[in-house]
C-alpha cells in the first residue's frame, strides 16, 4: 500500500473508532497498522477494492473542500464517511477495526490491552470467581494475551 | 469376505457416539474422519483466530460449503459466510455450545398436534411438516444413557415444556452468575419457568474428564480444560480390539451391488489422488446434513441413476434450518460482567417453543427456545450496537467506552417450517476443491418464519425490560441456510412413497445404509439438535447390531 493510501487509511480509521479527552480510541491501539497488515496478508484479495475506496473518498473530498481528506476537518470527514458508509471497502474497514480494536495483541492490534481497557474486557481470564461473575464490580484485568497463559 | 462389518461415514457427533455403540457388539468397524483429531492444548482462546478466522472451521467443509436460492428460476449464489461446522473427530461439537435439551414430546407428532388444535387450515399447503416415526418414549433410554456418557449438567426442567425425566442430571448446573440469577428473576414475574440451561459441560470433574472453568472463549473454539462432553478416538474404541480409526480420509461415494444395496464405501486419503474401496456390510453415513445428502446424490448408479435413496424422487425434500437471533439490553451503566463462561451458562425459557403458547391468534405456526446467557464474546458482540448509538464515530465510540459492559444479551432460535417446493441437490456448475459438485439449497421462504421470528425477538425484549433493561434492541431477521442446525433431505418416514429413510434412519431403499443427524429429522423443531441427533444414531447403532449378528 503507498503512502497516501496508508494515510488515508489511518484517517478513516481514526474517525471510525475515534480518541477523545475521555478514552484512547483506534490510533492509540494501533489499529491502522493492524488493518494494513489484514489487508497485507489474510485479507489481501480485498486490498484492491479498499485502496480504490479510499482514492474515492479522497476525490470527493476534493471536490468538496479542495483538500484531501486527511485534511478536512474531522466533521466533514464524518460527512463524508456517512456518504459511503453502505459501500463495500468502508464495511471491510469498519469489521478490521473493530477486530483490531479488540483483538488479542499478539495480532499487532489491541495493543497494550488498550481496546479492552476501553470497553471494560478483562482480558484473558481463563479462571474467574465467582464473585467475578457477578453483577456491578469491575472484575480487573486479567492476562494481556493467551501467549502469556498456560493452557 | 475380507472387508468390514460397518464403516462409518465421520466422527462427528453422531458418528463418535454411533461407533461407541458398534465397540460393545464386537463388530468389526472401520470409522473414517475426514479431517484430524485435537487435544485440549489444542484450544487457544484467541477469538481473532477462532471466531473470526474460523480456525477451526476453514476447512473441507468450509471448501464444499453449498450454493442457495429461493427458487427453481434463480441461479444458486455461494453464500459470503461460512457454515461453521468443521472436520475432526469430535466434529462440530468441539467449538458448540453444548446445550443440551431434549425434544419436547409434542415435537414427535407436531404436524398432527398442530392440526388436531387448530384444524386443516392452520398449516399452508406449502408447509411440508410432518410427524416423526419415532416417539419420545423410543428415544428416552438414549437420553437418558448419553447425559451419563458426556456427563450431563443441569436441573430437570418444567415438565410439561421438557417431558418427564426419570434419572437426575449426572452433574448439577453450571455455576449461576449475577445476570443468571438476574433475568431468572425477571423471568419468574413474568410468570414464567425459567431453568438452568442443560449443558453437555461438566460442572465437576467426571469419569476422568475436566470441569468448566467459565474460560469466557467456549463458542467457537475447543475446551482448553476438556470440560465439553466430545468424544475422542479412545472413546470410541470399546475394549473388544473391533474398531478401527483412521483419520484423513475422507468418503467420495456409497458403493452398491447388482441388488442395490451397499457394498463398501470409496475413499481418498489426505495428499493422495487415488481412491481406495473399502468393503462392509453396512453403512453408516453420519457427515452432517449437506454432506450425507450430497454423498446419496453423488453415489448415483446402477439401478438409482438419479441417487442412492432417490427411487421415489425424495432426496433432498424438505430442508430446514433455525434462524438464529440476539435481542439485547442495555442495563444502563452497570457492570454485567458477562464477559467470562460459556454460551451454555445461561437460563432457558421454554414457553415459547413448540405449541405451548396458543397460536390461535399469533399468525405462525413454530416458536423455539431463548437462553440469557453468559459469554458475551467481545469481537462478536462489538457489532451490535444499539441504533441509538450508530455503527461507528463518535456516538459509537462512546457506546463503547460507557455502555457496551452494561450490554447483556438473550439469544434465540426459531424453528422453520420445512416448503413443499425446497430441495438440496448438486449444484450444475460449482465445484469443490476436488471437482466435485457441491450441494445447491433451494429454499423458497416463509411468511410464517419471520413471525415466528419476529415473535421470539418480542419476548427477547420483554424478559430483558422486566430484567431492569433501560434500552433493548434485537438482530433483524435473516435465513441461516448454511446452519449448523440443519434439517431434512433425507426424512424419515414410514412410507417409502415420501420418505426416503425409514424410523431406523435407514435408506428406504438400501437397508444396509443408514443416515445419521439432522438430515433425517421430519421438521427442524425449536431445540437444540446434538443431544436427540445422537441419541437416534445410539438408537441405530443398537438396531444395526441386530441386524448383523
Ligand atoms: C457455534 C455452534 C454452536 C452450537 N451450539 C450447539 C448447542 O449449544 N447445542 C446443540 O445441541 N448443538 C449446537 N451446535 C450444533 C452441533 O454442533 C451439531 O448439531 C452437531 O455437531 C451435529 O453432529 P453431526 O455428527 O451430524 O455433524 P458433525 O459434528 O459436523 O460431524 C460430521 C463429521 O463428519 C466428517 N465428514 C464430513 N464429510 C466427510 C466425508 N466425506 N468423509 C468422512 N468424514 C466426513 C466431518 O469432518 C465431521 O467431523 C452448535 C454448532 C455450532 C457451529
Ligand atoms: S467455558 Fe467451560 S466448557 Fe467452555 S471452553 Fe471454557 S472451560 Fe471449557
Amino acid at each position: 500500500m503507498d503512502t497516501s493510501s496508508q494515510q488515508l487509511l489511518a484517517a478513516v480509521v481514526g474517525r471510525l473508532i475515534p480518541g477523545d479527552a475521555a478514552s484512547p480510541g483506534a490510533h492509540e491501539a494501533g489499529v491502522p497498522d493492524f488493518v494494513r497488515g489484514e489487508l497485507g496478508g489474510h485479507f489481501a484479495a480485498e486490498q484492491d477494492a479498499v485502496v480504490a475506496g479510499l482514492r474515492s473518498l479522497d476525490a470527493a473530498a476534493r471536490t468538496a473542500h479542495g483538500v484531501s481528506f486527511v485534511d478536512v476537518s474531522a466533521a466533514d470527514q464524518d460527512h463524508l464517511l456517512a456518504a459511503v458508509e453502505t459501500a463495500p471497502f468502508f464495511e471491510m474497514l469498519l469489521q478490521l477495526s473493530i477486530d483490531g480494536f479488540l483483538c488479542d495483541p499478539r495480532h499487532g492490534g489491541n495493543r497494550d490491552g488498550v481496546g479492552w481497557r476501553v470497553v471494560g474486557y478483562p482480558g484473558v481470564v481463563l479462571t474467574p470467581t465467582e464473585e467475578q461473575q457477578q453483577i456491578g464490580t469491575p472484575i480487573g484485568f486479567g492476562g494481556l494475551t493467551v501467549e502469556d497463559v498456560s493452557l | 469376505m475380507s472387508g468390514y462389518d460397518v464403516v462409518v461415514v465421520g466422527l462427528g457427533a453422531a458418528g463418535t457416539i454411533a461407533t461407541r455403540r458398534l465397540a460393545e457388539s464386537g463388530l468389526r468397524v472401520l470409522a473414517l474422519e475426514a479431517g484430524g483429531s485435537y487435544a485440549s492444548t489444542d484450544f487457544l482462546p484467541d477469538q481473532l483466530l477462532n471466531q473470526r478466522r474460523g480456525a477451526l472451521t476453514s476447512g473441507k467443509t468450509a471448501a464444499e460449503m453449498p450454493t442457495v436460492r429461493r427458487d427453481v428460476a434463480n441461479v444458486a449464489v455461494r453464500p459470503p459466510f461460512g457454515g461453521l461446522t468443521m472436520n475432526a473427530v469430535g466434529g462440530t461439537k468441539i467449538h458448540s455450545g453444548n446445550g443440551h435439551l431434549r425434544l419436547p414430546p409434542w415435537q414427535f407428532r407436531s404436524r398432527s398436534n398442530l392440526l388436531e388444535r387448530y384444524g386443516e387450515q392452520v398449516l399452508p399447503p406449502e408447509i411440508s411438516l410432518a410427524d416423526w416415526p419415532v416417539t419420545f418414549d423410543d428415544v428416552v433410554p438414549f437420553y437418558d444413557e448419553l447425559e451419563l456418557v458426556h456427563g450431563v449438567s443441569g436441573e430437570p426442567g418444567p415438565e410439561r415444556f421438557v417431558g418427564p425425566r426419570t434419572q437426575p442430571y449426572p452433574n448439577p448446573p453450571l455455576r449461576r452468575s449475577g445476570y443468571n440469577e438476574l433475568m431468572t428473576a425477571a423471568a419468574s414475574r413474568l410468570g414464567w419457568t425459567p431453568f438452568a440451561t442443560p449443558a453437555a459441560i461438566r460442572s465437576r470433574p467426571y469419569g476422568g474428564r475436566g470441569a468448566c472453568t467459565y474460560c469466557g472463549q467456549c463458542v467457537f473454539n475447543g475446551c482448553y480444560a476438556d470440560a465439553k462432553g466430545v468424544l475422542r478416538i479412545e472413546d470410541v474404541l470399546g475394549s473388544r480390539g473391533s474398531v478401527e480409526v483412521r483419520t484423513h480420509a475422507r468418503v467420495t461415494r456409497v458403493l452398491t451391488g447388482s441388488d442395490g444395496t451397499a457394498t463398501g464405501v470409496e475413499i481418498v486419503a489426505d495428499g493422495s489422488t487415488t481412491t481406495e474401496t473399502v468393503r462392509a456390510r453396512a453403512v453408516m453415513l453420519a457427515a452432517y446434513t449437506y454432506e450425507n445428502v450430497r454423498l446419496l446424490h453423488l453415489s448415483a448408479g446402477g439401478d438409482h441413476p438419479s441417487g442412492l435413496g432417490n427411487s421415489t424422487d425424495q432426496l433432498g425434500r424438505h430442508f430446514s434450518t433455525h434462524a438464529f437471533g440476539f435481542a439485547f439490553g442495555s442495563f444502563g451503566g452497570r457492570e454485567m460482567n458477562t464477559w467470562t463462561g460459556s454460551m451454555s451458562q445461561a437460563v432457558s425459557v421454554e414457553e415459547f417453543n413448540a405449541d405451548h403458547v396458543d397460536h390461535t391468534d399469533l399468525g405462525f405456526v413454530g416458536g423455539g427456545s431463548l437462553l440469557a446467557m453468559m459469554e458475551k464474546l467481545t469481537m462478536l458482540m462489538a457489532r451490535q450496537p444499539p441504533p441509538s448509538a450508530g455503527r461507528w464515530g463518535e456516538g459509537y465510540k462512546r457506546w463503547l467506552a460507557e455502555d457496551f459492559r452494561s450490554m447483556a444479551h438473550v439469544h434465540f432460535w426459531a424453528d422453520e417450517m420445512p416448503h413443499r417446493d425446497g430441495r438440496l441437490d448438486l449444484d450444475p456448475t460449482h465445484v469443490d476443491p476436488t471437482g466435485t459438485p457441491v450441494l445447491r439449497i433451494t429454499k423458497p421462504l416463509l411468511e410464517n418464519d419471520a413471525r415466528s421470528f419476529a415473535y421470539l425477538a418480542e419476548q427477547g425484549h420483554a424478559w430483558l425490560r422486566e430484567a431492569g433493561a433501560s434500552e433493548t434492541w434485537s438482530s433483524p431477521y435473516h435465513p441461516f441456510d448454511i446452519s449448523p442446525h440443519a434439517f431434512g433431505g433425507a426424512r424419515m418416514g414410514d412410507d417409502p412413497a415420501t420418505n426416503v429413510t425409514d424410523s431406523w434412519q435407514r435408506l428406504h431403499d438400501a437397508a444396509n445404509v443408514y443416515v445419521l443427524g439432522g438430515a433425517t429429522w421430519p421438521s427442524s423443531t425449536g431445540t437444540n439438535p446434538t443431544p436427540t441427533i445422537e441419541a437416534l444414531a445410539m438408537r441405530s447403532a443398537g438396531h444395526l447390531v441386530e441386524e448383523l449378528s
